[in-house]
């Protein structure tokens, strides 16, 4: 077995700076981080100084998710050893648990981190994780909403709200979720492109003008974005046919401009076939 | 009507799920167009698999895209090799001479292998154009890198209602070379070069058709 260093003939410093990155960007390529993670530690822990904890924790956590769970109690051992009263590794060992779907024993964890900390959002949201893991949607959904009420900027959890909803087929409280997130980072061509998904995907001649706009906006944030390009498409031909009605007079008119749309979108895909662009 | 699995569509379907173990995943089946169009066939062979999306699975546009969009979009005669361009499924399966013929899905927890709305939708949306369609569900909680026992459960249209085949093995093609091959794969990584609609969507160079995994497949048999 060669080690990742030999396989890809790189440095011991380069392997570190690739698990930051993956730390910084939240990446969750759990095998990858484990078998770099796990080569670091083994062979260059003494060149790491102060970063081999952050390590220890991000190779814990993707030792989970690959059920190394060998790999996972010798990082908590460190931890432990090394921050012996930290909350942060209370929540590991909670994690480690609920890796091992002892479910109680993570729950009652994190209550007593709760109890001497009310406010340390981490154990929440463990716990809200849990509920989604156990499949009581409806139950990770009401807990989710009432720590929104307190910690009203979380972005993680607006997210994660919003693809709750999003199973549930409740496309209007996930627009409600994305729309936070539109506000607050308002030069997100994802979060516009996925609004205006939902939006199509709930449906109705407003909701589609909605889409369109949004997907409009996306591609207007990030020209690149090929999703954006094709639920604008989509979302052109959908409103391109409407009948005239007397509750909606403008909708012909809308439906001839955006027949004309409808014919620029398709010059902009041969305009990328031309270029050679990617998202 | 029964349904069979070539060892490459189950290959790719099994290499899906095993890329995204924390999401729910999903995917198209594809026939060959029967050429007698008066005799029925006794068995519908599903050749390849399209794998779709991973994550948010219940939302429509990009779905719709991936069954829908034709390929008028696209200047014809021009679709391969050039891969700066989005290749449509449409064009892909009129080029191949393929039909359409199931949709397999994974879902996000182990435990969860009941077909949920979206499935139903979607296979059903299948079954309109294709009477014979089948809808799968990958078993999580039976899923091994050994892939000793198959892991699917197949659903029939009957009367409006899906209703679960016995599972068995005589839904493939050759099941000794499906569960050597795809258990080779897993073993090797290929997951990791597996794509989807999904990868293909964030950059057009992505090929959805997975030459490369279709060769080692063949390389295996």
């Amino acid at each position: 077995m060669s080690s990742i260093s030999e396989l890809y003939d790189v440095s011991w410093e380069e392997m570190r700076d690739k698990l930051r990155k993956w730390r910084e960007e939240n990446y969750r390529n759990s095998e990858q981080i484990v078998d770099v993670g796990e080569e670091l530690i083994n062979e260059h822990a003494s060149k790491l100084g102060d970063d081999i904890w952050i390590i220890y924790e991000q190779v814990m956590i993707a030792a989970l998710d690959c059920s190394r769970d060998d790999l996972a109690w010798s990082c908590l051992q460190e931890l432990k050893r090394q921050f012996p009263d930290s909350h942060r590794v209370k929540r590991l060992a909670g994690m480690r648990l609920e890796a091992l779907e002892r479910y109680e024993d993570a729950n009652k964890l994190y209550d007593s981190i709760l109890q001497d900390d009310p406010t340390n959002t981490a154990a929440r949201k463990r716990k809200i994780s849990i509920l989604r893991a156990q499949g009581k949607s409806s139950e990770a959904i009401r807990e989710l909403n009432e720590y929104l009420e307190q910690f009203v900027g979380d972005q993680e959890a607006w997210h994660e709200l919003s693809e709750l909803y999003i199973n549930e087929h409740d496309y209007a409280k996930a627009a409600f979720c994305l729309e936070e997130l539109m506000m607050t980072n308002p030069h997100n061509h994802l979060y516009c492109e996925q609004y205006a998904e939902v939006k199509y995907t709930q449906g109705g001649l407003e909701n589609l003008e909605l889409a369109r706009k949004y997907f409009a906006q996306a591609l207007k944030l990030n020209n690149r974005n090929m999703r954006a390009l094709f639920g604008l498409y989509m979302g052109l031909f959908a409103t391109s046919h409407q009948p005239y009605t007397p509750q909606n007079p403008e909708a012909q008119g809308f439906a001839a401009r955006n027949r004309d749309e409808v014919d620029c979108v398709q010059l902009k895909f041969q305009h990328i076939h031309g270029e050679g662009l990617s998202c | 009507m029964s349904l069979k699995l070539t060892t490459q569509a189950y290959c790719k379907m099994l290499l899906h799920a095993a890329k995204y173990p924390h999401c729910a995943v999903n995917g198209l089946l594809v026939a060959e167009k029967h050429k007698k169009k008066d005799s029925p066939r006794d068995s519908v062979l599903c050749v390849d698999c399209v794998p779709l999306f991973h994550g948010a699975l219940a939302l429509a546009p990009m779905l719709e895209v991936a069954l829908t969009l034709k390929s008028r979009l696209i200047r014809p005669g021009n679709i391969f090799p050039v891969f700066n361009c989005p290749i449509l499924i449409d064009a892909w399966c009129k080029e191949n001479k393929y039909v359409i013929a199931g949709y397999y899905q994974a879902n996000e927890r182990i435990k969860e292998a009941r077909p949920n709305q979206v499935a139903e939708k979607v296979a059903a949306r299948i079954s309109e154009n294709f009477s014979e369609a089948a809808m799968i569900m990958l078993d999580n909680s039976r899923f091994t890198m050994d892939c000793f026992v198959p892991v699917l459960f197949i659903y029939d249209h009957h009367d409006n209602k899906w209703k679960c085949r016995e599972p068995s093995t005589d839904c493939f093609e050759d099941w000794i070379e499906a569960q050597k091959i795809t258990a080779a794969l897993l073993e090797s990584k290929s997951y990791e070069s597996l794509v989807d609609f999904d990868n293909h969507l964030d950059d057009l160079r992505n090929d959805w058709t997975n030459p490369e995994i279709n060769k080692s497949v063949l390389h295996l048999c």
